[in-house]
Parts: structure tokens; C-alpha cells; sequence
């Protein structure tokens, strides 16, 4: 009982405002650390994984072997050759280092299950920003984005992302057969957004489930191979299964938890992106921490601040781009985008935040703090949240995990990712094995 | 009977011929000569057929062909069995041909069949190589393979490799432990431009990657 009651605690301390001390300090002191070397890993798809590109490695692979065997303790090496652009990388970011090293910290209680990540950071801020539209010359174009976003690489847009800590998480019952020993390989295929044969946004809005008359997306991110009829070098992001087919293997369980602490998106109110890797990267059911600001129709904003909310101005101005102390645009502060009231060089947030969660997408709780050049994160979720775009935990068993970091204004594949690793609760036989809060 | 007659004649020229050796192995000088002659000519003709082997295991001997020079020859230049720290290159049939005279006549010879390819197709078409490079890819994989990689371990003597890399030294360990160390059962992307693997490569491999 009284566990419950830290817990509870813990969690209305956390859920408050952005970037608060994480009042979790005190009881991480008793939690062993384990570091982790996460390495930059470019376009080393699944495919890539099992062609004969990876040589020897595609029969290991094939044959059920686990890429620990080959590569453990050759993270950094292989991230210092893919960053340089030697191999697997067509566009390789200047001074990029190829890998960082995480420290991960894993504790649950009779209730709540823990995760807590440190790393140094290269940028030399904490990368609590994301994408902006400015208003130029009466049109909005993209003010500030990510390293690789064509604007930003042209010049005619500035780098501004947001840092994020990801954790992929499978169930102990194998579900998604070869997350164990591929990690987050088996949802990173070509054809995939950065990947080599991406397709357009027309084809994909093409598309009946996934185009526009469907899912209405333009773009392929995640997804597994289970979900499709066939995947090869191409990728196979178009052989979606029938929906009877895919109902019958999420009601198995054939999914991946995907939860992701971003600096701008989702700590400021408290959460994680909580998400989860089907036949897409879907987020989970529910009011998501974030949604886009942006309509495509009218291209432009779809809220500005409130004026009687902010100081009254309607957007932020250049000088408050990448200010940590400007305000962030959300529910709170917002009003519908009025475009009579903005004038040249305004700026405005691409996302907008929703401090009222709810459903699946709301029982994912995370914080962060960025001090002295280091990034510390932390989520904490129920052990079994009882949703079916969950994986449940419990004490005494073993669970396949991936961790992923974005780092320095970048997003998609430009992470840093780590050989598939195990995660055990109250065992030892994990890469992280989390403790028992006492 | 003009057929009993030329019969009659046929008999009397093999009588003649039988006599005349039967005259000359008379003589035991004669009967030395001739098994020095024999061994003479024996000899010349194995030392011919080696220097074939030889001349048809070279490089200059194979990129004499178009579809030679413009594509394997070329790949064969950028990797590392060309360049590296101690100099040493071999030659195109010090891989793909078997050492031992005998298997390298009989390669020679089934070599052949090269030089039908090269005057029947236009090579001086890149497409026209790629579309046959997965095929070709394949059967030099089996051969190597079927050889128990011999030609490769000539030079490279298993307990003497020692892998710069972390994976290379693990899956040396493992392979010398199980006893598999067919080379080209790993290291078939090694020299030449990459080629997938094919169904029938990766069926001949199956159990390597375990």
C-alpha cells in the first residue's frame, strides 16, 4: 500500500510542468546502472540485414542468430563507419559522432514500472525544440526544422528538432518472432520513409488502406513483416495483409510498444508519444500528447496563441526562435489561426500540445531534464496497463527490448539505436534487469 | 577374287611391318632409344600441358576476353585481394582453378565453354553482364564451394588467420570449433562486385550461419 501511495506520489510530481527536477532522483540512487553503447546505424534495413550486403551476417541472420553474437562491443565501430557515410548512408551528416553511450537505469514496484536514460548530448542545449512555420513575403514556409529536412539543407530553413529517448518493447511470448534476436531491425524496412526506395507521397495516398481513402497517410514509416504478404529489396510496404488477417494477428499480440520521451512534444505536458509498431507506426488510441498545427489544404497554421495569453501577441517572434523560455503553443493558450491577425516574419509552432490525454494514449507518463551537457529521462508506466496497444510487464519474466536516441536536431533514421537487448523484471538475465523499489 | 586379293595384300604389309620392328628391336640400343624417345616425347607433352595450365591461370590469359577485362577484371582491381599491405595478388585461376594438374586440365577444358559465352553475347553492354552476373555469381560460388574452398586455403591457412575485427574473430573461433571452414561459405561478396544470394547458393550454405 504504501508503494502504491510513492507511486502515486511520484507520478502527480512529475506530471507537472516541462523540464521540473525529476523528483525521482532519491530512489534511483539504490538502482544499478547499466551503459549502453547506441550506434548510428543509417540505412541497415531489414533487408539490407538479410541480403547478401551483409555478407556472412544475412546467414547468420537467416539462421536465427542474434546480432549480439557478431556485434556486441562493436557499436561504436560500426556507427564511426556508417556515420561517415563509408557505407549504408547516401547523406551523411557533417561531424556526426557514430555512436553515444546511455546509461539506463530499470525499477518497478508492485504497481508502476520504471525507466530512466542519461546520455551527453553534442548538442550543447537541450534540444527542446521542434519544427516552426514563419510567415514570408504572405506565405508560410518552414521556419526551423530537422538536419535533413530539404529547406534546412538549402538553407532556406534554420535546424531546430526536438531530442527524444525511444523504447521499443516485445512480449515475452515471442509474438513478433525475430524482435528478439533482430531488435528494431524487423520494423525498419526499405521503402520506408529515408529508406532506398521510398515511395512518393502520390503513390502512397494511392494506396487503399494507407492512402487517402484509408489511413490517410502520405509517407511510410514502421511496420512489421507479419503484416504484409511479402516483403523483398524493395521493401513491400504496399502488400498489406487483409484487415481479417491483421485483426487476427494483433488479437495474438503481434505488435511492438513503442514509447518515445520527446523533449518538445511530449514532456512539457508530462508524457510519452506512446505508440506502437503494427503495419504502421500507429499511436495508441486515445488524445496524444501532440497534433500537427499545420493544414495542408489552407497551408497554413491551424492555431495561434491567444493573445490575452500571451503578452498579446498572436505567434512568437524571430528573436524568441529557440528560446527556451518561449512559450510553447498549446490547448491552454490557443485560438483558432486568424490569418488577418499575423503579419510578416511571425513565427509559429508546427505542433501544437494537448495537456488533456486521455484513453491508451495517456497512461505513459515521462519527464526530462537537460543539465551540465546531459539528457536524463525517465518514464514510467502501470505494469500491465490493460490496453490492447500495450505489452504488459510483470515481475519475474524477461522481455526483447530496442532503445533508440535522437540526438542533436534530428529525426527518422539519423538516431542512434542498440543491438537488440533483453530486459528482465526482478532477474538477472537481462541486459537491464530492473529492481525492485524498496 | 579382287576382294581376297586385297585382303591377301593388307596381310602381307602388316607381315612386312612386324618384321621390320622385329629387325630393329634386334639391336637392345635400338629398344633404348625408343623408350628414351617415348619418354622424351611423353615428358614434353606434360610440361606443354602445364605451361597451358599455367598461361590459362593467368590474369593476362583472361582478360584476353572483353567480358573478362571490362567487369570482372575491373572489380578485381578495386578489392583487396589486388591491394593490400603485403603485396601479394594472385591470379584469376589461382582461385578459380583447381591446383593439382590433373583437376586444372579438366577445369581448362570445361574453361572452354567460356570462351562459346564471350562470342555469344554483346558484352560491351553492361546490361547484358548484370542480367547473367547472378547465374554466373552462382556457379563460381558452387564450384569454390564443392572444392571445400581449396583454392583459397593455398594461401590462407585457417590457424593462421587472425581477424582485425571483433565479429571476424568470433566467427573464425566458431568455425575452426565446428569444423566448418569452407571460406567461400562466408565470404562469398569478397572480390567481385556484389551478387545476391541465390536459392541454390544459400541452400548449399545452410547451417554455416548457426
Amino acid at each position: 500500500m504504501q508503494k502504491k501511495i510513492i507511486a502515486a506520489s511520484l507520478a502527480v510530481a512529475i506530471a507537472g510542468p516541462a523540464l521540473a527536477a525529476d523528483p525521482a532522483t532519491l530512489k534511483w540512487v539504490s538502482v544499478p546502472r547499466t551503459q549502453i553503447t547506441l550506434f548510428y546505424p543509417g540505412q541497415s534495413t531489414q533487408e539490407w540485414m538479410t541480403s547478401a550486403a551483409h555478407r556472412a551476417g544475412a546467414t547468420g541472420v537467416n539462421e536465427g542468430k542474434n546480432c549480439q553474437e557478431c556485434h556486441a562491443d562493436e557499436e561504436a565501430d560500426i556507427g564511426k563507419t556508417i556515420v561517415s557515410g563509408e557505407k549504408l548512408e547516401p547523406t551523411p551528416i557533417p561531424g556526426k559522432p557514430g555512436s553515444i553511450k546511455v546509461t539506463v537505469q530499470a525499477a518497478y514496484d508492485e504497481e508502476y514500472f520504471y525507466l530512466r536514460a542519461s546520455w551527453p548530448t553534442n548538442l550543447k542545449e537541450a534540444g527542446v525544440f521542434h519544427d516552426y512555420k514563419g510567415l514570408k513575403d504572405g506565405k508560410w514556409t518552414t521556419y526551423g526544422s530537422n538536419r535533413t529536412n530539404k529547406d534546412v539543407k538549402s538553407g532556406a530553413a534554420k535546424v531546430s528538432y526536438e531530442d527524444r529517448f525511444n523504447f521499443m518493447l516485445g512480449d515475452n511470448k515471442g509474438s513478433v518472432a525475430n524482435f528478439a534476436n533482430q531488435g528494431c531491425w524487423v520494423t525498419c524496412h526499405n521503402s520506408m520513409r529515408d529508406t532506398p526506395n521510398e515511395p512518393t507521397k502520390d503513390q502512397v495516398q494511392a494506396h487503399p488502406v494507407l492512402g487517402k481513402d484509408g489511413m490517410k497517410k502520405s509517407d511510410i514509416r514502421k511496420y512489421l513483416a507479419e503484416t504484409r504478404t511479402e516483403t523483398n529489396d524493395v521493401g513491400g510496404w504496399d502488400k498489406l495483409k487483409d484487415k481479417s488477417a491483421l485483426d487476427d494477428l494483433m488479437a495474438k499480440g503481434t505488435f511492438l510498444d513503442l514509447w518515445q520521451a520527446r523533449a518538445y512534444r511530449s514532456l512539457p505536458v508530462g508524457k510519452a508519444d506512446d505508440s506502437y509498431v503494427f503495419q504502421y507506426r500507429n499511436f495508441d488510441s486515445g488524445k496524444k500528447p501532440f497534433d500537427s498545427n499545420w493544414d495542408g489544404e489552407k497551408k497554413q497554421p491551424k492555431f495561434m496563441f491567444d493573445p490575452a495569453k500571451n503578452k498579446g501577441a498572436v505567434a512568437l517572434t524571430q528573436a524568441q526562435f529557440r528560446d527556451p523560455m518561449a512559450p510553447k503553443l498549446d490547448n491552454t493558450n490557443s485560438v483558432p489561426f486568424d490569418p488577418a491577425k499575423v503579419k510578416d516574419g511571425d513565427i509559429l509552432p508546427g505542433f501544437i500540445l494537448n495537456t488533456k490525454t486521455d484513453g491508451s494514449a495517456d497512461d505513459l507518463n515521462a519527464s526530462g531534464t537537460w543539465a551540465n551537457g546531459v539528457w536524463t529521462m525517465t518514464f514510467w508506466r502501470k505494469l500491465n496497463t490493460g490496453q490492447k496497444d500495450d505489452v504488459a510487464l510483470a515481475v519475474g519474466q524477461a522481455y526483447p527490448i530496442g532503445l533508440a536516441v535522437h540526438d542533436d536536431n534530428v529525426t527518422t533514421r539519423f538516431h542512434y539505436v542498440s543491438l537488440p537487448l533483453k530486459l528482465s523484471l526482478g532477474t538477472k538475465e537481462g541486459h537491464i534487469n530492473a529492481v525492485e523499489l524498496k | 577374287m579382287p576382294s581376297n586379293s586385297s585382303e591377301e595384300l593388307k596381310v602381307a604389309r602388316a607381315r612386312r611391318l612386324w618384321d621390320a620392328l622385329h629387325d630393329f628391336f634386334k639391336s637392345p640400343l635400338n629398344g633404348v632409344l625408343a623408350l628414351f624417345g617415348t619418354v622424351v616425347v611423353l615428358g614434353l607433352s606434360f610440361v606443354a600441358a602445364e605451361e597451358l595450365n599455367i598461361r590459362g591461370n593467368s590474369t593476362a590469359f583472361c582478360i584476353s576476353c572483353h567480358s573478362m577485362s571490362a567487369y570482372v577484371y575491373e572489380e578485381f582491381k578495386q578489392s583487396k585481394h589486388y591491394t593490400n599491405a603485403s603485396g601479394a595478388r594472385p591470379e584469376c585461376g589461382q582461385c578459380h582453378v583447381a591446383k593439382r594438374f590433373w583437376p586444372a586440365v579438366y577445369d581448362h577444358i570445361m574453361g572452354t565453354h567460356d570462351l562459346i559465352e564471350e562470342y555469344s553475347y554483346d558484352w560491351s553492354k553492361p546490361e547484358n553482364f548484370e542480367a547473367k552476373r547472378s547465374a554466373m555469381a552462382e556457379k563460381a560460388r558452387l564450384k569454390m564451394y564443392n572444392e571445400d574452398s581449396h583454392t583459397c586455403r593455398e594461401c590462407h591457412k585457417m590457424e593462421a588467420i587472425a581477424p582485425a575485427r571483433k565479429r571476424g574473430q568470433r566467427a573464425h573461433e566458431d568455425a575452426i570449433k565446428k569444423g566448418r571452414t569452407n571460406c567461400i561459405a562466408c565470404h562469398y561478396n569478397l572480390v567481385h562486385k556484389e551478387a545476391p544470394l541465390t536459392e541454390k547458393f544459400s541452400q548449399a550454405i545452410k547451417g554455416f550461419g548457426g
